[in-house]
């Protein structure tokens, strides 16, 4: 069992914790007899740029029955000793490998891998894992997410006072000239199967929009521990609906000038424009309300210019429908490339998550506003990204695991 | 047909091959659509087949041409009749005596249809009160008429009758209803004297309707209730002078036909707005720089169409007869004037706090259209031909059309539209089977068939466009300012031209001891029916850049004049209407009917139709893709010529055995419906266009070097091959049972009918699933009374 495993960190809590499990062992050596337990079978498969020989430095698989909610945490390697009970798993592993790369230099890195809903039955006991290098020392990165936003005036829907924060995760100024933020084409809800190569989820990340933060280099600097916000509207929206946010103090907004008269939007002409480089609408873009898409934080390689990625990264696929089963296309899209993403989130309310938009390398998880998808309850709330420590200069940092839903929780806007 | 028990006129459809008994649908227009495939996706850009089939009653046709009542409430689109010809909900069927269906080629009698006639003859003659009480799931419906003699001779009868019909588009919900409120007076008066016989029939007509639904203010946030009323008031009163002589003479027979009607239109529609966001909102009146203001986050919109549609027909007509031993000859002559204008004042509301907030209209009074007048005549010559017993039958006709007082830009001004029509029937001498004759007859007819485009067509709403030249939405509210390039454009189109359809038919028929077989192969084809379709329009404004603008040292907004700016233009795909439809109408209808078979007094009708129906563009298509690539939208828009359409087919065999039993007064019906395939395919397209068009207006060719450029790529449409996989839905059967009992000498009816008392559909499977049907039947019972 997995007790030593759990940081205790409240003596009262760990009183609490032992007799609770006190109870459950008694429970379980009562009816030991009927629990049948299977090896623990992985079969994983690794990064390409892994080498064949390396070595496993320490590293540990975390089983979560669904039902039970039971965790069962085992060291690798692995051993015969190594049993699981049948069940319906989240699998959550991270080890340390050591090897040498082609340049002839000895290397420790950081490998993870995630599966959900595996079946561990008398028939099916193995579970697939893809490794992925697991690098969690992003610079810039989604402080806050906003895209629910606060009650209408008759208080039937989200108004758009939405907005994001791009915060500085490390112990030096950053600059933020020319990064884009792209929204996922996919939807986190849907089971379609994605047929063209280029748009699966673990080769490319297929995006609707891309807007590119102006500057030439290092206009647009972040300190260390600070944020820069980025919003629909920069408009004192307290004037306009009690309760709703005041975005007057915002860094940038997405201005979208639209020539349909059904659509207009408004220009603060002391808040700068957000470059766009390509939008699936015509008109305004809309984040995503009921928070069910992926975003990205994206650098594109030096000297990517919009008319080039324009004509290069066309991200026209062809999918199966997971309603019809029919082979349809995709359009209205562009590809951006994993190399290119510094910070990743899955969003999406926890009844819908069928699976991410984004490579379980960039997110592993999701996190959620709601349970369901049109939960009222989503408007005025927020995703926030934990506080993970303080770092040696003093600066805030915050908790970046690529596991969205152990990095943010969802805190009142207000 | 009162065995049918139907609603609407709707419900008599499923007598004609190929027609499939359906439920009634109150909730929205319900269009005719004579010789189509089942299964069809209606679209508002093929309604022209609706619209071009004529409903004469009574000698005068129903004309719709001047309704113009419109919503710009996306959801309720399919409740708009408008260019979409009669809606037969309309229709009441009491009151009819007979109704002749012409799908083939109409007598030139008979103008402004494209695809057929519906002729409605109602009861005229003396009799007792009838009462009739319906009741489905739906909807209740009640009748009552009587016909008076009251010169005691039958020289003069009036026929008076009144129908009410309370339909819930959903039982549950008691909040959304359609009502329809018929009433008329017919009088018909003779005067018989020794040189002729003058009959005069005088008819007055009422039809209401009247459609509701609005939100249960218990399930809205606020408890506030928006609703949409929309209800239709139509008077009319016709009036027909016959003579015919008595005397053998070559004058058979003088007519003249008056109609007048006038219709009261009330669109009403209420709602609650709450913005999502601040948004500047145009209102602008005139044409050229204009600074506009924003929409409110919460208001209430009102919105308001007032329609007055007024028309009136004159036709004079008249019929000569000349004979012979071996050949006799009618002709019909005629001369038919018919004006319609909309006295209404249209759409009424404020506009600064319209419905939806993308409106790119302007109230505009209907009665600022000018009235539409139209003159045509026509000549019908009808010969027998009598040899060896064979008869030939000869109908040739050509009527002419054309429309008066336009405005002479159109093209259709002064443009005289020729219809000639042939119909031929052959029938050959008896053959004799066992003594008994077996007939033959073949039938060939051919016809050009024309329909002028309605009011709403001709005479379109002007567009506003509003290009954005400044953008200022300052922190202090003063400073704030907006300022549009307003453009207005009239969006007629001067070279819209009369929808034509050109129709073809063989029927063979055999008949043998009251048993009757006809078979008929139809091809029509449509290609300038009405739709709406793409111009480039091309617009040009300027950019103002305020950067440099401070307002606290000037202690106002910034004005255009002040700035800096830069041209731009911009080009966008407008709608207007054109003759750009297809519609080909293909298929083989049939018919078998027996004799009533002796001691189980049942006959049996087979009846059923194969149909292939195509709907498409027939003209290029321009097209824009929406999106923006490197912060603008495309400055290229795309000519494709591949055909945005669909293909659609059915197979269809009703079987009806109809038993009467006179002695028990009893009728009854089982009718099984067998719908063997229904099957839509997606013409193909590839989406690559053959032209495109530069902000210059310079149309260039597209070639391959455009898929590497950033922009020009855009313009590619991708599509999936299995997107033009026709798609086939197998067999479905259904029961229908109707049954009728009298009581009383016939006094007290009782009836009652089931849709679909068996429903046998196998499961199928596309793409992999298995898609299982299923249905719920339908009832409906009525009680007839004759006192």
């Amino acid at each position: 069992m997995t007790s030593n495993k759990i940081q205790i960190k409240n003596l009262f809590l760990s009183v609490a914790l032992c007799s609770a499990m006190g109870l459950s062992v008694a429970s379980c050596s009562d009816d030991d007899n009927t629990v049948v337990t299977y090896p623990v079978v992985i079969a994983p498969t690794y990064p390409a740029e892994l080498p064949s020989s390396y070595t496993v430095e320490s590293g540990t698989i975390t089983y979560k029955e669904l039902n039970s909610g039971r965790t069962y945490t085992f060291e690798l390697p692995l051993t015969d000793s190594d049993v699981i009970p049948a069940g319906t798993y989240d699998i959550d592993g991270q080890m340390e490998v050591s090897f040498v790369n082609d340049e002839g230099t000895s290397v420790t890195r950081t490998l993870r891998a995630v599966a959900s809903q595996q079946v561990i039955s008398s028939t099916a006991q193995s579970a697939s894992l893809k490794w992925f290098f697991y690098n969690p020392s992003n610079t810039l990165v989604f402080g806050e997410i906003y895209f629910a936003g606060s009650l209408n005036a008759a208080g039937t829907n989200g108004l758009y006072d939405t907005y994001f924060t791009i915060y500085n995760n490390t112990d030096e100024v950053q600059y933020a000239d020319g990064l884009a933020i792209v929204e996922s084409k996919l939807l986190n809800t849907d089971a379609n199967v994605i047929i063209t190569p280029a748009n699966q989820r673990e080769a490319n990340f297929t995006v609707q929009t891309v807007y590119v933060i102006p500057g030439s280099g290092q206009d647009v600097a972040i300190a260390p521990g600070e944020s820069i916000k980025i919003v629909d509207q920069a408009i004192d929206w307290t004037a306009q609906v009690p309760g709703a946010l005041n975005h007057t103090d915002a860094d940038f907004e997405w201005y979208d000038e639209s020539t349909s008269a059904s659509v207009k939007d408004t220009d603060n002409p002391d808040v700068p424009n957000l470059d766009k480089w390509y939008s699936y609408s015509p008109t305004i873009w809309i984040a995503s309300n009921q928070c069910n898409r992926s975003y990205a934080l994206v650098r594109f390689p030096e000297g990517m210019t919009a008319e080039q990625y324009l004509a290069e990264y066309d991200g026209t696929y062809k999918y199966i429908s997971s309603v019809t089963q029919k082979e349809m296309t995709g359009t209205k899209c562009y590809l951006v490339k994993y190399d290119w993403i510094i910070d990743g989130v899955n969003l999406c309310p926890v009844e819908s998550w069928i699976q991410g938009a984004l490579s379980t390398s960039v997110d592993a998880s999701y996190a959620a506003i709601s349970e369901a998808k049109t939960d009222k309850n989503r408007f005025g709330k927020k995703f926030v990204r934990k506080v993970a420590g303080v770092s040696a200069a003093g600066n805030t940092v915050l908790m970046d695991t690529n596991d969205s839903a152990k990095d943010f929780e969802i805190v009142s806007a207000k | 047909m009162r065995h049918l028990q139907p609603s609407s006129f709707t419900d008599l459809m499923s007598l004609l091959p190929g027609g499939v008994t359906k439920d009634p649908e109150m909730g929205s227009v319900n269009r005719i659509d004579l010789r189509s495939a089942s299964g069809m996706t209606q679209n508002d850009d093929y309604a022209t087949a609706a619209l071009g089939t004529a409903f004469v009653v009574d000698g005068v046709r129903l004309n719709t041409d001047a309704d113009m009542q419109t919503t710009p409430d996306a959801n309720r689109t399919a409740r708009i009749s408008t260019g979409k010809g009669v809606d037969m909900r309309s229709l009441s069927t009491d009151d009819i005596e007979s109704v002749e269906i012409v799908r083939g080629i109409p007598s030139v009698e008979y103008g402004e249809l494209t695809s057929g006639l519906v002729n409605i003859k109602r009861k005229s003659g003396a009799g007792r009160l009838e009462a009739r009480f319906k009741a489905d799931t739906q909807s209740q419906l009640f009748y009552v008429g009587k016909g008076f003699d009251l010169s005691g001779d039958d020289t003069w009868i009036i026929n008076a009758g009144v129908d009410y019909l309370d339909s819930k588009i959903d039982p549950r919900n008691n909040r959304e209803n359609f009502k329809r409120v018929t009433g008329s007076l017919r009088s018909t008066k003779r005067w018989t004297g020794p040189v002729a016989r003058i009959t005069w029939n005088s008819n007055f007509s009422y039809s209401g309707m009247f459609e509701k639904d609005d939100n249960d203010p218990d399930l809205a946030v606020n408890n506030t209730i928006d609703f949409y009323q929309n209800s239709k008031h139509t008077m009319r009163w016709d009036n027909t002078l016959r003579y015919v002589p008595s005397v053998a003479s070559v004058l058979q027979e003088l007519n003249m036909v008056s109609g007048l009607s006038y219709g009261h239109e009330q669109l009403e529609q209420q709602k609650h707005v709450a913005s999502s966001r601040v948004m500047p909102m145009p209102v602008s009146l005139v044409e050229g720089d204009n600074y506009i203001g924003y929409l409110p986050m919460l208001y209430l919109a009102d919105y308001r169409v007032e329609g007055r549609p007024f028309t009136a027909s004159l036709k004079g007509s008249g019929r000569l007869r000349f004979g012979g031993s071996f050949l006799s000859s009618a002709l019909k002559f005629g001369v038919e004037w018919n004006m319609n204008k909309n006295y209404g004042r249209g759409a009424v509301y404020d506009i600064s706090r319209p419905l939806t907030a993308g409106n790119n209209t302007r109230p505009r009074a209907f009665r600022d259209v000018p009235a539409m007048h139209q003159l045509s005549a026509y000549l019908e010559s009808e010969t027998r031909f009598y040899a060896c017993k064979h008869t030939l039958l000869l109908t040739a006709g050509l009527r002419e059309t054309q429309l008066l007082y336009l405005d002479s830009r159109y093209e259709l001004s002064g443009k005289p539209y020729f219809d000639p029509r042939f119909n031929l029937v052959w029938s050959l001498p008896p053959a004799y089977v066992r003594n008994n004759p077996l007939g033959f007859e073949l039938a060939a007819g051919a016809g050009w068939h024309t329909k002028m485009p309605v009011a709403a067509y001709l005479y379109p709403e002007k567009l506003y466009s509003d290009f954005e030249q400044l953008n200022y939405y300052h922190n202090v509210e003063d400073y704030r300012v907006m300022n549009v390039r307003t453009y207005i454009e009239d969006m007629t189109n001067y070279r819209l031209r009369a929808a034509r359809n050109f129709k073809w038919e063989v029927r063979a028929d055999i008949s043998y001891r009251g048993n009757r077989l006809s078979v008929t192969y139809f091809r029509e084809n449509m290609t300038d029916g009405f739709r709406s379709s793409g111009f480039v329009h091309t617009y040009t404004y300027n950019r103002y850049d305020a950067s440099g603008f401070d307002p606290y040292a000037a202690g106002r907004a910034p004005l255009i004049e002040d700035l800096p700016y830069q041209s731009e233009t911009y080009l966008a795909v407008r709608s207007k209407t054109t003759n750009g439809s297809r519609t080909l109408k293909e298929g083989v209808e049939y018919t078998l009917q027996s004799r009533r078979l002796p001691v189980i007094n049942t006959r049996l009708t087979i009846s059923g139709a194969f149909f292939s129906t195509t709907n498409s563009n027939s003209q290029s298509l321009w097209y824009k893709p929406s999106i923006i690539a490197n912060g603008r939208e495309l400055q290229y828009v795309g000519l494709y010529d591949d055909l945005d359409g669909n293909n659609y087919r059915s197979v269809n065999t009703n079987v009806l055995f109809d038993t009467d039993l006179p002695r028990l007064g009893l009728n009854f019906s089982i009718g099984v419906q067998n719908l063997w395939l229904t099957s839509r395919k997606t013409l193909r397209r590839d989406g690559i266009p053959v032209q495109y068009m530069d902000v210059n207006g310079d149309i260039h060719p597209y070639t391959d070097e455009c898929l590497s450029d950033p922009y020009l790529k855009q313009l590619v449409r991708n599509f999936t091959e299995s997107s033009f996989v026709r798609q086939n839905v197998p067999t479905e059967t259904s029961v229908n049972f109707k049954a009728t009992k009298t009581f009383w000498q016939k006094r007290v009816g009782l009836a009652v009918y089931v849709n679909r008392l068996a429903y046998i559909a196998p499961d199928y499977e596309r793409y992999g699933i298995t898609i299982r049907r299923y249905s719920t039947p339908y009832f409906g019972m009525e009680l007839n009374l004759k006192i």
